[in-house]
């Protein structure tokens, strides 16, 4: 959290979404529906597979995954962005900082009303 | 609450008399079935005409780029203002956005936002009342025609097409320079055959054609400034010895004019190229430190532009080029292809075959990388590109070196070393239980006997080589079925002795 967050990352989360937005990512990865990895993430967004993609406001340079918001607005899928990516990396449950992860969709999933209540709260966001 | 709905016809600003059945999304199409419910739900609070076509495709350019145009702020300005409690529904969340930034007023978009949409446009004709089909039909037309226009106008892709452009004809330029070169040697080869052996640069075979004619003037000719003296020796001498058939000024000339074309065709190849190295270094510098201008200009044609390549994942960039192996592999369940365009960059080109899958994968990745700082960076650089490159260059070294698979080789051979410890221990531990057995006993002791110095021999026999540690493991096992062997055959000897007592005393043993 001490790295500055360049200004090109909008929306960005507050610490209570940001929390609320790291618990959910580990629920996902328990349940097997994270996909981490910006090309991941890119694969998951061309499938139609996504449902919430989170991304590094501190990746350096952060212009390696500004091709995500381009992706997300085409297929109409909600982004955020957290500050820190080394934190993105421990939620995910990888030992190395991530710039991007995406929620995949399951219809049967108990993830469903969180994911649905994260994707409000980040629409709110953006107005 | 308030509703903004844009039409081509202009702004329409309704009030939404009922906020609690937008709270009810699913059922909110049953509000607007009919043309009267509709405007219970609905009332026209104020419709902002646009003047001409103009006016009507600013307010959309502006809409597209999601800012607020000047009609929309006027006449938000006069409703909203006096009404500051209230809220705004807005269709787009980036002109949500800058509403809320400019006016101060609380925007609202989401999905219930979106369905109210849908619902006003399914019944638009009745609620908006003043305005006959017929003229928002013309509207419509005529504000689709100019967006359009304006969108190709102002295309950012305008760069990247030159660049594609640019490729595809150095690509036909040298098919068409190759076709040229082999007509204009078979031609001038009824003539004078033995030219084209001796010379075998195409330019300089050319040049010579143009300087000499045919070839009785070759004798007479200076050649210095294309060919080398010793070759110049050489064609002269073939020239007095030819076999080719004579020819007539019009057919040299004819030649020569063909050869006029090759030249130039080469210098436009040239030049062409250069304009394409200068273009891919202004537009593209990392990815063009990273895998060459022509990969990556071919990599940004095939993708359409450099914003398209940005979008694709590294195994996508891998790939790009040999989809159709692709497609075959994947019908039928074969391998599939490790590099596409991507072979013919310098630094997959550097390694062995072995490594060839392994690089074009690192470089790929770091690709992607690059591709997409030179599509969304601000500034020019090639850092990013040339740090790559290094150390894609240090990896590509440590893997042609070896080094790993002589670490992992001793880790084998270690692994090996521990394994045979913990079979020792296993053998140490059957001596003691011995000897609680009497008669037994002394049987066993001497096989235990007969085991130690066999097992004490073997160590010193491995630590001496360890190359041939395989013919030591046939061994072990040899000796061990000998050992096998020897409690067989100690096994049936108390059988054979009749006496009652005994028996009584092994049937126990056996319980």
């Amino acid at each position: 959290m001490t790295e500055e967050v360049n200004p090109k990352a909008f929306p960005l989360a507050d610490a209570q979404l940001t929390a609320k937005i790291m618990n959910l990512l580990q629920q996902a990865l328990n349940y097997n529906q994270l996909r981490k990895g910006a090309n991941e993430a890119t694969k998951t967004l061309n499938r139609g597979l996504a449902d919430i993609v989170v991304l590094a406001g501190d990746a350096e340079p952060i212009e390696i995954l500004l091709h995500l918001p381009l992706l997300c607005e085409d297929k109409n899928v909600p982004y955020v962005f957290v500050r820190s990516k080394q934190a993105l990396g421990r939620a995910c449950g990888v030992s190395r900082p991530i710039v991007a992860c995406s929620v995949t969709t399951n219809e049967g999933s108990q993830l469903k009303s969180q994911i649905t209540s994260i994707q409000q709260e980040i629409e709110r966001l953006l107005v | 609450m308030f509703v903004l709905y844009e039409t081509p016809a202009g702004y329409a600003i309704f009030k939404l008399l009922d906020e609690k059945k937008l709270e009810q999304v699913d059922n909110l199409y049953q509000e607007f079935e009919t043309p009267e419910k509709a405007n219970k739900l609905l009332k026209l609070k104020h419709f902002e005409k646009f003047n001409d076509t103009t006016e009507a495709l600013a307010a959309a350019t502006a809409a597209v780029e999601g800012k607020v145009a000047k009609p929309l702020k006027k006449t938000l300005k006069k409703l909203l203002v006096d009404d500051v409690q209230s809220s705004l529904l807005v269709a787009d969340a980036k002109l949500g956005t800058a509403i809320k930034d400019k006016l101060s007023v609380q925007c609202v978009c989401n999905t219930g936002v979106q369905e109210l949409m849908r619902c006003i446009r399914q019944q638009a004709d009745s609620l908006l009342g003043g305005l006959p089909k017929r003229e928002m039909t013309a509207m419509a037309l005529g504000l689709a025609h100019s967006l359009s226009r304006y969108k190709l106008k102002f295309s950012p892709d305008k760069i990247d097409t030159m660049i594609v452009q640019a490729q595809c004809l150095l690509d036909d330029l040298d098919k068409e320079l190759n076709n040229y070169m082999m007509r204009a040697r078979e031609w001038y080869g009824w003539h004078f055959p033995e030219l084209g052996k001796i010379i075998t640069d195409n330019i300089a075979f050319v040049k010579t054609i143009k300087l000499v004619g045919t070839r009785d003037n070759m004798a007479t000719s200076d050649l210095s400034d294309i060919l080398p003296e010793d070759v110049e020796e050489k064609v002269k001498e073939a020239a007095e010895i030819s076999m080719g058939t004579e020819i007539s000024e019009e057919d040299v000339l004819n030649i020569q004019c063909l050869c006029d074309e090759i030249i130039s065709i080469n210098d436009y190849r040239t030049h062409l190229y250069d304009y394409l190295k200068a273009r891919m270094m202004a537009m593209a510098p990392n990815l063009t430190v990273l895998v060459g201008d022509t990969v990556g200009a071919r990599l940004i044609a095939h993708a359409g532009s450099l914003i398209n390549l940005a979008k694709h994942p590294s195994s996508t960039v891998q790939i790009l080029g040999a989809e159709k192996a692709l497609f075959r592999a994947l019908k039928t369940k074969k391998d599939t292809p490790k590099y596409g365009l991507i072979y013919h960059a310098q630094l997959v080109g550097q390694a062995s075959q072995k490594n060839k899958g392994k690089m074009s994968r690192s470089l790929a990745a770091k690709a992607s990388l690059a591709t997409r700082v030179d599509a969304f960076g601000e500034e020019a650089t090639f850092e990013l590109g040339a740090a790559h490159k290094v150390k894609l260059e240090s990896r590509l070294r440590l893997l042609e070196e070896g080094n790993l698979r002589k670490l992992s080789g001793t880790g084998k051979a270690k692994a090996k070393f521990e394994k045979y410890q913990a079979k020792s221990e296993v053998f140490t531990y059957q001596p003691e239980a011995d000897n609680t057995l009497n008669v037994k006993k002394k049987r066993k002791h001497s096989e235990s006997e007969q085991q130690t110095p066999v097992k004490k021999e073997e160590p010193a026999e491995e630590e001496a080589e360890v190359k041939s540690e395989k013919k030591k493991k046939k061994k072990k096992k040899q000796k061990d079925e000998e050992v096998e062997a020897v409690e067989e055959a100690a096994a049936p000897e108390p059988e054979d002795q009749p006496t009652p007592a005994k028996k009584k005393k092994k049937s126990k043993h056996q319980e």
